[in-house]
């Protein structure tokens, strides 16, 4: 096993590797663009810090927060409101708000990416070897598992042994995996509990398909956003990654209430 | 000096922008290259992030802020790079010849699992990893420059240094060569 001192001098060493120089031709094309480029205007560049306000601007500024917080709860309460997207919450953009994704070059450039939506389970997917069924959005593309899941609580995206259901755009930044083994000499009650210990996560009680198991509960990280549970003699894992923070743990329930556990199904 | 080149720039001088590229030029390739293991793809993604960069300027609100925005900017356009990628071929493009640190930390074993590994890591992961790896960055730094929240960069690093763990130690389990490896 590699200690973590031991693979930090590695990692250091494999990322020292490569060049470290940007060609002139590259360097001279890139600023004949730019010469080609108009700036953005900034339509309004607000100071970095806030200057400092006296006590009639900041009861001012206060009243005119109360009141469009009030504005805008009085339009997301009426009935007739649309705001909210169609199976979860709206959509976190993957790009940061200030620097925009390179858009205007001369030369072809990728397409932008539009950013993840919430999107309503109206698909399914059954595993042939891990024992599982589940709703997902019908758009995802799936990757069915190959080989036997070895027990690793945090596969690899694309490994073999575990099932990827992937959004077809975001694809490594966004999906769904299921993998299950035999327990074996494991116990039920404490093999969840040793897959979220692995992770350095912490344990939170949950029920899928009636089988019970535990949950990440900083579902922040992306490695906790993880359900254990075992059922007919088997663990089971499944996992949502999503790096760009769009789908959150409410929409992950709805993924987890469809879920129909098959462990007479599954193939080792 | 950098701060007086931005705002210069800020305000449409192309000479202050060309200073400001040919400084930050080989650090942009050279963590362009590490996230997206090829040098063609990542000087692809250098150019854009030059273009963007200017045309985004006025926007930037803090130009002492200059180098951190840049280098999100960088890896917006690894992140397109890769989509573009995935959406184009399915095949493996080798790094092309390159320096490569010949020393007795990196066995040619640990490289190539190392670099099989890294390629199939989400493009955040490999993000996060080379600032911590390559730059140096600490998470808290890391997660200011991406603006993502401090745990999704802690997130992302576990995540890609167990992926990038399990591969050697994998290699270690079934080459005993490797094994060898000092403490």
């Amino acid at each position: 096993m590699t200690d973590e001192r031991d693979f930090d001098r590695i990692a250091r060493a494999f990322m020292a590797e490569g060049t470290t120089q940007l060609a002139d031709r590259v360097l001279e094309r890139s600023l004949a663009d730019v010469h080609r480029t108009r700036q953005r205007r900034a339509l309004l560049r607000a100071p970095w810090r806030t200057p400092v306000m006296n006590i009639y601007g900041k009861l001012a500024a206060a009243a005119v927060v109360v009141v469009a917080v009030g504005a805008l709860g009085v339009w997301f309460l009426s009935p007739g409101s649309s705001s909210a997207p169609v199976g979860g919450p709206p959509a976190v953009s993957a790009s940061p708000a200030e620097p925009p994704e390179p858009s205007a070059s001369p030369e072809p450039s990728p397409s932008p990416t539009p950013p993840p939506t919430v999107a309503p389970l109206s698909g399914s997917f059954t595993s042939t070897r891990h024992g599982i069924s589940l709703a997902t959005p019908a758009e995802w593309t799936t990757q069915p598992a190959t080989e036997t899941w070895d027990g690793r609580p945090f596969p690899n995206y694309g490994d073999p042994d575990v099932d990827l259901i992937r959004d077809p755009v975001h694809q490594g930044e966004l999906w769904l995996m299921m993998a299950s083994k035999p327990l074996e000499a494991a116990d039920s009650d404490q093999w969840p509990a040793d897959q979220l210990a692995a992770l350095e996560c912490v344990p939170m009680p949950l029920s899928v398909d009636g089988a019970t198991g535990l949950i990440g509960a900083t579902f922040d990280r992306t490695d906790c956003s993880a359900a254990f549970v075992t059922s007919g003699g088997r663990g089971y894992m499944i996992r949502l990654y999503d790096s760009n923070g769009g789908y959150d743990r409410a929409w992950f329930d709805r993924v987890l209430a469809t879920v129909d556990l098959r462990p007479e199904d599954a193939v080792d | 000096m950098e701060r007086a080149l931005v705002e210069l720039a800020q305000h449409g001088d192309e000479e202050a922008f060309a200073s400001l590229a040919r400084m930050a030029g080989d650090r942009l390739m050279a963590v362009a290259v590490r996230i997206l293991r090829d040098v063609d793809r990542a000087e692809d993604a250098v150019q854009q992030t030059i273009v963007a960069a200017w045309q985004d300027l006025p926007t930037l609100r803090d130009p002492d802020r200059f180098a951190g925005w840049l280098y999100r900017i960088l890896v917006h356009a690894c992140y397109a790079e890769l989509r573009r990628e995935r959406r184009w071929t399915d095949t493996v493009r080798v790094l092309p010849d390159t320096p490569v640190a010949q020393d007795d930390i990196l066995s040619i074993d640990d490289r190539d699992q190392l670099e099989r590994a890294f390629r199939r890591l989400p493009p955040d992961q490999r993000a996060v990893f080379a600032f911590h790896h390559y730059l140096g960055m600490r998470l808290p730094e890391i997660a200011e420059t991406l603006d993502i929240p401090l745990g999704t960069a802690k997130s992302r690093l576990h995540y890609a240094t167990a992926s990038l763990r399990a591969a050697i130690d994998a290699d270690a389990r079934t080459s005993p060569s490797t094994g060898e490896r000092s403490a």
